[in-house]
């Protein structure tokens, strides 16, 4: 069985978890603002004024190039920018409790048993010099009134849900023993360990091998269908996004440009920016182009920011009225969000490539 | 064939790296000294007021007259057998040595652990306001300078500056000298405090330099974020992911330095304090050019950095799953 089958298995429909009674909102996030001291350049405003929320067991894709702002906005969930020295303003509401106005104490609760965190590189993000098992109980033991003994056990257990094969023997190795997608499945065991509400991904797969990026995606939507956790996914490949996400969050120089469902984004996007990330996927059928089409230029600094949209300079749609204020609206219907002024049919009309998306 | 075993291939490793060091360091300061101007043994050995004819007769009973490797060879093997003389006072160089060495390891243990704890302490703290507002910053400048200071600072003036304030001004502590503590444990307390002080603010700032830039390092690191997600107390994020990784370079520094002040590198100190330690002895040895004690003194100190290094890459082994032992 393939690995795709197996996403498509484990995912609940994306209408599902609207439909549920009482399925209530998990996470809400208010014109978040992630600012960093960028030295002489003043404060750097990584995420400026991200507004959205979450579902319970809801699986949210947030899509951007290298610098959009994606990581910083889901490491400030649970206050990780925070303490890295930036200057975070807003709102997170996780479970009704606001996470930036929260004490230290409060919010070390809700790490890694209400919000876990998965990142990039499962090179550098486990410890060196302690065993996997140590490192998985260290986090139960702060959750949960276990004993030593009881938390190793849970540890071995979280390992071979997470699909690590002899977890006996893995926990006792030291990470450099380990594969890149064993050390990544055994960040999973540690993120699940405590049975969180929302996994928060931050390009789980980037630093792996395609065919171990594909396995771990699959463990991640088969846990997810498991625990019925909501996972929020930071990725820059929108390939990964649609096997695996319910709603799909798009980000530009720290801004949402738009927001709405899987099929949505993929099949009627609205913000040419969206277009770009669409066109540039390899694609399997239809006409090959001789090279994948790029976006040209390069991101803006997000210490200087362009006026109006910010994708306006860009974009080769973009008219005067691009260099005003944009402002985050449906301007479809249905409860999707874009940030683009274009009228809708023309848009439908322009990112039309030889048959597929494309800006 | 069987692979040897790991350790067993270290050892043998670390045996023929410690005679191979041996040679090249005795050999090294052999030929120092026979192409340094003035340094001709037989001179010295003869007297001040030596005729011609008595120089020569004191060449031919040392075999100075005889080719450099044979000189050379007799020398190693009076060292490797302790029959080794010095030129001027004609004392048992390596029965010297070893009536001086608990002065020498007194002042060696004693300092080694003094200046690691504060310069882990004060490493720690630099690292700490460093991260921290404006306010602390500044501290952490200030924390900067005082060390850079300490790692300037001659350790003759430093030594000199606290004997003559609180040894002759206050009298609190004796002027120089050592008691051993066999004899006198009180009396060898009060002697080696100032010495003590002396070399570890000598290396204490080097120390919380290097440990300050390792813990900011470290600080970055993926794993520290990964261990504040999971939600356990600062504290414990500090010590057992953030110092028990950034403690690690300190291990190596403090196994090379312990081995060069037992080896005698304290000179200066040991001079100023009048200990009649190792170091002294060879400060003692090199202005009257006595070749014999050089040479033994030097070639305990490369044997000791060998032993030592040989030591802490234990314990980096064992503290460090990665490290492999070659």
């Amino acid at each position: 069985m393939g690995a795709g089958a197996r996403v498509a298995a484990g995912r609940p429909a994306p209408e599902a978890g609207a439909a549920q009674p009482g399925a209530g909102t998990l996470l809400d996030v208010r014109d978040l603002r992630v600012g960093f001291h960028g030295g002489a350049r003043g404060v750097v405003r990584a995420v400026d004024g991200v507004s959205f929320s979450l579902r319970r067991g809801e699986a949210l894709a947030i899509v951007g190039e290298s610098g959009s702002g994606k990581s910083a906005m889901a490491l400030s969930l649970s206050g990780l920018t925070c303490e890295a020295g930036a200057d975070v303003q807003g709102a997170v509401e996780f479970e009704g409790v606001d996470l930036l106005a929260a004490g230290e104490r409060r919010l070390r609760r809700v790490r890694g048993a209400g919000i876990a965190t998965v990142f990039q590189d499962p090179m550098s993000a486990l410890n060196p010099v302690q065993r996997i098992g140590a490192q998985i109980a260290e986090q139960v033991l702060a959750h949960e009134p276990l004993s030593k003994a009881a938390a190793a056990a849970r540890a071995v257990q979280a390992l071979r849900a997470a699909g690590v094969p002899e977890p006996e023997r893995r926990a006792r190795s030291y990470p450099h023993e380990l594969s890149g997608g064993l050390r990544q499945r055994a960040m999973i065991a540690m993120a699940l360990s405590c049975s969180p509400r929302l996994l928060v991904a931050d390009e789980p797969t980037t630093a792996l091998d395609v065919t171990v990026q594909a396995q771990i995606l699959a463990e991640l939507a088969r846990l997810r269908a498991e625990t019925g956790m909501a996972v929020i996914l930071v990725t820059h490949d929108l390939g990964v996004v649609a096997g695996f996400a319910d709603r799909v969050l798009v980000m530009y120089c720290g801004q949402i440009v738009e927001q709405g469902s899987v099929s949505e984004i993929f099949e009627d996007p609205q913000h040419p920016y969206t277009w770009g990330l669409l066109g540039s996927i390899a694609r399997m059928e239809g006409e090959r182009p001789r090279r994948l089409p790029a976006i040209d230029g390069v991101p803006p600094s997000p210490a200087r920011p362009p006026a109006g949209c910010r994708f306006h300079p860009r974009c080769p749609h973009a008219m005067p009225a691009c260099k005003a204020p944009v402002e985050l609206r449906d301007r479809v219907g249905g409860g999707r969000l874009d940030r683009c002024v274009l009228e809708v049919e023309r848009k439908r009309a322009l990112r039309t490539r030889s048959g597929a998306i494309g800006l | 064939m069987r692979a040897a075993h790991p350790m067993l291939t270290f050892a043998v490793r670390r045996l023929v790296a410690m005679v191979l060091v041996l040679f090249a360091i005795s050999v090294l300061t052999f030929l120092i000294f026979q192409v340094i101007p003035d340094g001709d043994p037989a001179l010295r050995l003869a007297g001040k007021f030596a005729t011609p004819q008595e120089i020569k007769d004191v060449r031919i009973q040392w075999g100075f007259n005889q080719p450099i490797w044979v000189q050379y060879l007799r020398m190693m093997e009076q060292i490797f057998t302790g029959k080794v003389i010095s030129y001027t006072q004609q004392v048992n160089v390596v029965r010297q040595i070893g009536e001086d060495l608990p002065a020498t390891i007194s002042l060696t243990v004693g300092a080694s652990v003094l200046w690691l704890i504060a310069g882990v302490a004060l490493g720690v703290v630099g690292a700490l306001l460093a991260r921290r507002g404006r306010v602390a910053r500044a501290a952490d400048r200030l924390l900067g300078a005082v060390a850079m200071t300490g790692i300037s600072m001659p350790a003759f003036l430093l030594g000199d500056l606290l004997l003559f304030y609180l040894g002759f001004k206050l009298h609190v502590f004796p002027l120089g000298g050592y008691v051993p503590l066999t004899e006198d444990p009180v009396g060898w307390l009060t002697h080696m405090i100032l010495p003590w002080i002396s070399v570890t603010v000598l290396f204490a700032g080097f120390y919380s330099r290097v440990l300050r830039a390792s813990i900011l390092d470290t600080m970055g690191e993926s794993y520290v974020a990964t261990a504040r997600a999971k939600g356990i107390s600062p504290r414990r994020v500090m010590v057992s992911h953030v110092l028990r990784n950034s403690l690690l370079p300190i291990v190596s520094l403090w196994g090379l330095d312990f081995a060069a002040v037992l080896g005698g590198g304290a000179l200066l100190t040991e001079t100023v304090f009048n200990l009649k330690g190792v170091g002294q002895y060879a400060a003692e040895s090199t202005q009257r050019l006595d070749i014999p004690p050089i040479m033994v003194i030097t070639m305990l100190t490369a044997f000791l950095v060998v032993v030592l290094s040989t030591v802490t890459d234990l314990v980096q082994a064992a503290l460090d799953p990665r490290v492999r032992l070659r």
